[in-house]
């Protein structure tokens, strides 16, 4: 057996993605309106070459790619959500943003100098959110307390414009925030269920601490990168991890594909999305997490 | 007449409070199809639709096991929707209240105690019940039924009323924490009219809390009045949702969070569960 795709040596080589005709058959009724909230484009490689020492290649994975698979699961919605990839420069997924038009929103990086004209002009084309990547913050050895300094001042940012922010960070980082979370003064989603795995110290005991912190009204989680945390096919953690949140917190909790799932870019979207039928059995709650949700918190 | 009201939400959150066996929602309505049970002409709000299996849908993320059924403002006197809302889910498990005046017949007085009535309500805050003149005359034709008086009057009314409650041969039963609000204190008399009777032996409070906040979602600032009753007299606090929230145009509560109040309001387990179903079980008479 090769070697687990979580052990791959950086930068990782994506596979390529898989082709529309060979998505699973739907689970369920995907509902009108339904949306992907995480999800990436990536442009030719030679036009968007990508930040130096990327942690990954790109595979082909162009918003026409996306399309083909969002059409055939019938999710209308998208939100882009930049790349680290790309690190602040948003071109290639504001040029997505228009092709889609009102189907898209749109979540940056913005670099340090961004002012406010900049600001109102991506608002105009539909970005409803600031980026914040915890990892990077993280590896740079950033105390928790600066960690919270960063996202004060993202938060007055994303304030000042109307948006929300949008954590991408690693579990032990939201685990260490949770006492803090009634501080943030903005809508804010946490990436991949809160992320928080045991293999990286992350207990079981602190992920009900955090099913409990997502109640706070603020307070967005994005089921997705359920492969991300369970990372062979018989490991339960990702699916009970996804019923207790829906079960936490059924009005601000939204779906994710996170396509073309770097580095593993032949998984079966359509597969991830059935799962949703697993974790939630009821439609009428699947609708909130598909449709009702994101619409709130992207202002579809 | 005003606006429809908005429905109540069709999610509802888990609440983290573990309900107990017979756990018991001592306060909601069921409306029912409006071509077979029409609203009264004079009715203070119009409700969208809330029947049975939308209630049940609520109850089992709940965790309530027993309900009792309460007639809204908006049928006035006409209880059918109510008394077959309690038929529906089976008086193994269900009770109802009704609205109705001192001129009911002694048939038809029967007929509701058969089919699982055990109290009338008083309702000041919207139109459609009998007026507080006939509360005596009421009080007296029920009690040989062992029926209550369901009680949601303004605290002016209820000052007003209070030197008549303690003699009539019924027990009362506040709705609203007796419709004390926020921003009064210990010593609001409308309050303390309710706790003397508490300790008479003759009342009961529904705890059910937000409709007595001021700052709205999520309710806490009414927190000290459910305390002040639970302190007070846990034997005689019962709890219930008021789903399907009519007249809350601006925020739907969402009933776990609701029942999650009283997780902060009433820390102890035992107390709490006395609350959600040994002191209904008593009112009620579930066996």
């Amino acid at each position: 057996m090769a070697a687990h795709w979580s052990t791959w040596p950086e930068p990782w080589t994506s596979e390529p993605v898989r082709a529309p005709h060979a998505l699973a058959r739907p689970a369920f009724e995907v509902p009108d309106g339904a949306c992907d909230a995480h999800m990436h484009v990536f442009g030719p490689v030679d036009r968007y070459p990508g930040v130096p020492n990327a942690r990954y290649s790109a595979p082909k994975s162009e918003i026409d790619d996306y399309l083909a698979m969002a059409d055939a699961l019938h999710l209308r919605r998208m939100v882009f959500t930049q790349a680290s990839f790309y690190g602040t420069d948003n071109s290639y997924l504001l040029h997505a943003l228009e092709r889609v038009g009102k189907r898209g929103r749109a979540v940056v990086m913005l670099p340090q100098d961004a002012d406010a004209k900049l600001i109102d002009d991506f608002t105009r084309r539909g970005v409803v959110g600031l980026r914040l990547d915890m990892f990077k913050l993280a590896k740079a050895g950033l105390s928790s307390h600066d960690i919270f300094a960063e996202i004060a001042k993202a938060a007055k940012l994303a304030r000042a414009a109307g948006w929300h922010i949008e954590l991408y960070s690693p579990g032990r980082v939201i685990r260490d925030l949770i006492d803090r979370f009634a501080e943030i003064p903005v809508d804010f989603s946490i990436n991949h269920m809160g992320y928080m795995l045991a293999s990286e110290g992350v207990p079981e005991s602190d992920f009900r601490r955090f099913t409990e912190a997502v109640r706070n009204e603020r307070c967005w989680v994005k089921l997705s990168g359920s492969y991300r945390i369970s990372k062979y096919d018989d490991d339960p953690t990702a699916d009970e991890m996804a019923k207790q949140l829906v079960i936490a917190s059924p009005h601000r909790t939204v779906w994710g594909s996170d396509w073309p799932h770097i580095p593993i870019c032949g998984l079966d979207t359509s597969a991830l999305l059935n799962r949703l039928a697993v974790w939630s059995p009821d439609a009428a709650v699947r609708r909130q997490i598909l449709a009702d949700n994101p619409a709130r918190l992207y202002r579809f | 007449m005003s606006a429809t009201c908005p429905p109540p939400r069709e999610v509802t959150r888990k609440p983290t409070l573990v309900a107990p066996k017979g756990t018991c929602d001592c306060h909601f309505h069921i409306i029912g199809d409006p071509a077979v049970y029409p609203f009264a002409p004079q009715r203070s709000y119009t409700p969208t639709g809330a029947d049975e299996a939308a209630y049940l849908r609520l109850a089992g993320t709940l965790g309530i096991e027993r309900m009792v059924v309460v007639q809204p403002s908006v049928y006035a006197l006409d209880n059918r929707c109510t008394i077959d809302a309690v038929a529906n889910f089976g008086t193994h498990r269900a009770r109802g209240v009704v609205l109705l005046g001192s001129d009911v017949s002694d048939v038809e007085l029967k007929r509701m105690d058969a089919a699982g009535v055990k109290g009338v309500r008083f309702i000041t805050f919207a139109a459609g019940g009998a007026p507080l003149d006939q509360l005596k005359t009421v009080a007296n034709r029920i009690a040989a039924y062992g029926w209550h008086i369901q009680m949601y009057v303004r605290p002016e009314h209820l000052l007003d009323l209070a030197p008549t409650l303690k003699d009539l041969p019924v027990e009362f039963v506040f709705d609203h924490l007796g419709a004390v609000t926020a921003d009064k204190n210990e010593n609001e008399p409308a309050l303390n009219v309710i706790l003397k009777l508490l300790d008479a032996g003759k009342a009961w409070v529904k705890v059910t809390a937000y409709r007595s906040s001021l700052a709205g979602h999520p309710y806490k600032d009414a927190n000290w009045i459910t305390k002040a009753y639970v302190s007070h007299a846990p034997e005689c606090c019962i709890w219930g949702t008021d789903w399907p929230h009519p007249q809350m145009h601006h925020y739907m509560p969402d009933d776990g969070d609701l029942m999650d109040l009283l997780l902060e309001c009433v820390p102890d387990t035992a107390v709490r569960n006395r609350i959600l179903a040994d002191n209904p079980a008593r009112l009620y008479g579930f066996a």
